[in-house]
């Protein structure tokens, strides 16, 4: 099946971009759109078909033994929040 | 009996917390969320906080990296089973912490029941007699800031397993 995709207002820095990342990876910059496209789509079905639970498991070992404080102080550190409070 | 689904927003400290440990009370509040027992409400701007806060988390410190791909994932999932909000025209003006201001107009946007949250500056701001607690109360009359294990007290029957 064949679609055909026409892409306007792509500022020529990004068309550039593209082209050279294509190259890169040894594809043609049409390839590499199709594989872009490709890994988007089967990750939204891995992420629909797996439970949150599972998606964690990766988290849970990376954490394993961190307290929730110390995550906390992690989370606030990385966060936008600014702490110059009245 | 049937209860009404609350609507949470949930702060990225609480979404951490579930990740690291499915037990405990925000990784019930979690659990919850994709048994349909609440519902996750969500926004590009949260989303992409939390997208931002767990790369530089899991992948400063910690000994065991997490590919970008498995957070990819996770923030997909909630996408799945949440309420995304594509446009969030509510604003919460809070100058002082840009984080709290989106986690506000989303739950003003969605009608939050909760907003759930380890930080203890946005915990009391529904209390505070600062000119911001004001507009939160004025705004989000029925919203409750409370932690994961408060709103499993306050609804036991959200932790439990069907």
């Amino acid at each position: 099946m064949t679609l055909k995709l026409k892409l306007d207002n792509v500022p020529a820095t990004k068309v550039s971009a593209l082209k050279r990342k294509a190259s890169k990876l040894g594809l043609s910059p049409e390839n590499y759109i199709k594989q872009l496209i490709d890994e988007d789509l089967a990750l939204d079905q891995e992420a629909s078909s797996r439970s949150f639970a599972e998606l964690a498991a990766p988290f849970r070992e990376a954490l394993d033994g961190v307290s929730e404080r110390e995550l906390d102080r992690l989370s606030r550190k990385k966060t936008s929040r600014r702490r110059n409070r009245d | 009996m049937e209860h009404e689904r609350p609507q949470l927003v949930v702060d990225t400290n609480t979404l951490l917390r579930a990740l690291a440990n499915a037990e405990s009370p925000s990784g019930k509040v979690l659990g919850a969320c994709e048994r349909r027992r609440t519902v996750i409400l969500l926004s590009k701007p949260v989303i992409d906080e939390y997208r931002r806060v767990l790369a530089l988390v899991l992948t400063d410190s910690r000994k065991n990296r997490i590919p970008p791909r498995h957070i990819e994932l996770v923030l997909r999932r909630l996408r799945y089973i949440g309420e995304y909000h594509r446009t969030v025209r509510s604003r919460f003006e809070y100058p002082r912490d840009p984080t709290d201001s989106m986690l506000i107009s989303l739950a003003i946007e969605g009608r939050a029941t909760h907003i759930v949250s380890h930080d203890k500056d946005l915990l009391s701001l529904p209390n505070s007699r600062t000119e911001a607690g004001k507009r939160f109360r004025q705004r989000l009359p029925q919203t409750r800031v409370v932690t994961a294990f408060a709103l499993l007290e306050e609804s036991p029957w959200i932790g439990e397993l069907m």
